[in-house]
């Protein structure tokens, strides 16, 4: 029963071999260090299924980064004032990363799905958290060239007092996570790719224009300012903020603490609605 | 020696969609390792649902799947591992090349980087790809396509294969090809579940198949236990345009006509009268011309899938 040539056809229950197909059934391997063999073979399949559009994805992020960077120095009359300047260009690479991880995984999933291939996709033998996991990797790659020159370009134009301390690197991460898991709930949960479509748009708006991300707090209404005390927007400016410039930025941990919540409760949606299974 | 211990048992499988269509209704079947099991019906049969609940895409409404000792139903990850599957529509290998297209999915189903490499340049070679390797599927013609996905999907098997129509756009050449792979594959000892609709094909290439319509398991067996038995004949007479029905003889134990074609059972016993019969339809001008023939598994599938038909018209509306 085992192939003569040694090949993956082998499927002698007996031999203990190294793939599903050779494995027997009450010894799949199962834990961290099988965990960790998927991972890199389903970046490696993400990055080959998605070459074609993940470089133009990065030039446009970088462009769109830099371009609403200087953009927004247009609403000013004069001297931009410097506590907008800081929250220009904190806020714009948080708004880059949300972005990205927001409609990312919902438009190539909304894709697949009419395209008819997210089947083969669903069907592919690595547990979900490892699919999630690959997913998150990409979009902190396609984001982060978009991030560097979004503030490289923000130093530039508006002079904030930037004190890029390594914790930037933590706090980008993090606002990718959350922005990726709510990417994550809604490409999964929401089946219909027009209504994910519709979604993302709103959730767009909502971020850009109505939360203290790009503007300070005073220039909201006061109950738009406690509505985004819940939401992720503001969390992840907060974030983002602290690990940019040098004066002590209030709420930090009740931010991460809400970001953490968020994440959380859309990876637990998001999975609900896969393990739902039609 | 084939362990039994892997066998796919599908256990009084039902399956409702949330708008009320069943699709498949109390299946209960039965794949050997080895073995090579065709699911056979007509558009909208339930085949594909079948597979799906079978490879965790869908959540069966109730009933059991069950391989090697595991409840594939409460344990979807372990299904997807130990079954390899090829959907009925498209591979997402829009940017991959053909050759990375399979040893890609050959590591993600967990084998080694030179075993794999080995065994996708051998099913290149087998399913006569060799020319397409560094193509990518975007430029791939169907047929191509497809064969590219059955090799993503065979180059590192599990327990269980299951292929969804699999030759759809194949030419005739590579069709033989890849029944070839299917039956080395089934000689390596997984069980291969394959949906068709082609009966001529199931005939040939399946070692049991399941007749499946409107969700219900109508009849299942070798494809020689399918067909009428040894003991009847197929005459089939192309009647000349315009002319009725000729009138029945008690020989005939069941005829259909489809345009100018009769096509009539008769017991084989019987063979002499009908030639003479038919013969004389001939003589008169009744009929141009007649062949007696073994009865083939379309006549079993016709005559299945037809009386369920007259017995169900509404269904599938
Ligand atoms: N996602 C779905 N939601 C609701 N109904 C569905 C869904 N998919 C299939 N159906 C219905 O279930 C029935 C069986 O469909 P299925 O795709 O399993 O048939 P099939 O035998 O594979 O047909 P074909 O040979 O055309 O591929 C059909 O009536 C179909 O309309
Ligand atoms: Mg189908």
């Amino acid at each position: 029963m085992t192939a003569p040539d040694g090949t993956g056809t082998t499927v002698d229950p007996t031999a203990g071999g190294s793939g599903p197909g050779t494995a027997g059934a009450a010894e799949l391997r199962t834990g961290p260090r099988y965990w960790v063999s998927c991972y890199p073979r389903m970046v490696a399949w993400q990055f080959a299924t998605l070459r074609l559009y993940l470089p133009v994805l990065a030039v446009v992020q970088v462009l769109a980064g830099v371009g609403f960077v200087l953009g927004i120095g247009l609403f000013f009359p004069g001297e931009v004032p410097h506590r907008s300047a800081v929250y220009v260009s904190t806020g714009v690479p948080v708004i880059n990363l949300y972005l990205l991880g927001l409609v990312l995984l919902p438009q190539v999933i909304g894709q697949q799905r009419l395209a008819k291939t997210y089947d083969f996709t669903q069907s592919l033998p690595v547990p979900r958290s490892v699919g999630f996991a690959a997913w998150y990797t990409m979009t902190l790659l396609v984001g982060a060239p978009a991030v560097v020159a979004t503030l490289a370009a923000a130093a530039l134009r508006y002079d904030p007092g930037f004190a890029v301390s390594l914790a930037v690197v933590p706090a980008a991460a993090l606002v990718c996570l959350t922005a990726t898991a709510v990417g994550q709930a809604m490409a999964h949960a929401v089946a219909e790719p027009m209504v994910v479509q519709v979604l993302t748009q709103i959730l767009n708006f909502l971020a850009i224009g109505f939360a203290p991300v790009c503007m300070p707090p005073e220039q909201l209404p006061d109950w738009l300012v406690t509505v985004n005390r819940w939401l992720p927007f503001d969390a992840m400016a907060v974030v983002m903020r602290s690990a940019l410039v040098e004066q002590p930025v209030a709420g930090v941990a009740r931010a991460c603490l809400v970001l953490a919540a968020w994440t959380a409760a859309c990876l637990a949606l998001a999975g609900w609605a896969v393990g739902r299974r039609g | 020696m084939i362990s039994s211990g892997w066998s796919l048992c599908v256990d009084d499988l039902t399956k409702v969609y949330r708008r009320g269509t069943v699709a498949n209704d109390s299946v209960c079947l039965r794949v050997e390792p080895g073995e090579v099991y065709g699911l056979l019906g007509p558009n909208g049969a339930g085949k594909s649902t079948l597979v799906k609940q079978v490879i965790g895409l869908l959540r069966p409404t109730s009933g059991r799947i069950t391989l090697g000792g595991r409840d594939l139903v409460a344990d979807p990850a372990a299904a997807r591992r130990l079954c390899s599957y090829l959907p009925q529509a498209q591979m997402p290998i829009e940017s991959l090349r053909s050759l990375e297209a399979i040893e890609l999915t050959g590591r993600i189903r967990g084998g080694g980087r030179n075993p794999v490499r080995r065994r996708a340049r051998e099913l290149l070679d087998a399913l006569d790809l060799g020319e397409w390797e560094r193509t990518t599927g975007a430029r791939l013609s169907g047929g191509v396509r497809r064969l590219v996905g059955f090799a993503m999907v065979t180059v590192w098997p599990g327990r269980v294969v299951i292929l969804d129509e699999p030759t759809n756009d194949v030419d005739p050449l590579r069709r033989r090809l890849l029944w070839d792979e299917v039956r080395r594959l089934a000689g390596d000892g997984a069980a291969i579940v394959l949906v068709t609709h082609n009966v001529l094909e199931a005939e040939k290439a399946v070692d049991r198949l399941a007749i499946i319509d409107r969700g219900r398991l109508l009849a299942e067996g070798t494809p020689s236990a399918l067909k009428d038995g040894k003991d009847r004949l197929r005459l089939q007479v192309m009647l000349r345009p315009g002319r009725e029905d000729p009138a029945p003889e008690p020989f005939v134990l069941g005829s259909v006509r489809t345009g100018h074609t009769l096509v009539a059972t008769v017991g084989s016993q019987d063979a002499g009268a009908a030639i003479a019969w038919a013969q004389r339809l001939v003589d008169v001008g009744h009929a141009e011309e007649y062949a007696l023939t073994a009865t083939t598994l379309e006549d079993a599938y016709i005559r299945l899938t037809g009386a369920a038909a007259l017995d169900d018209p509404g269904a599938r509306s």
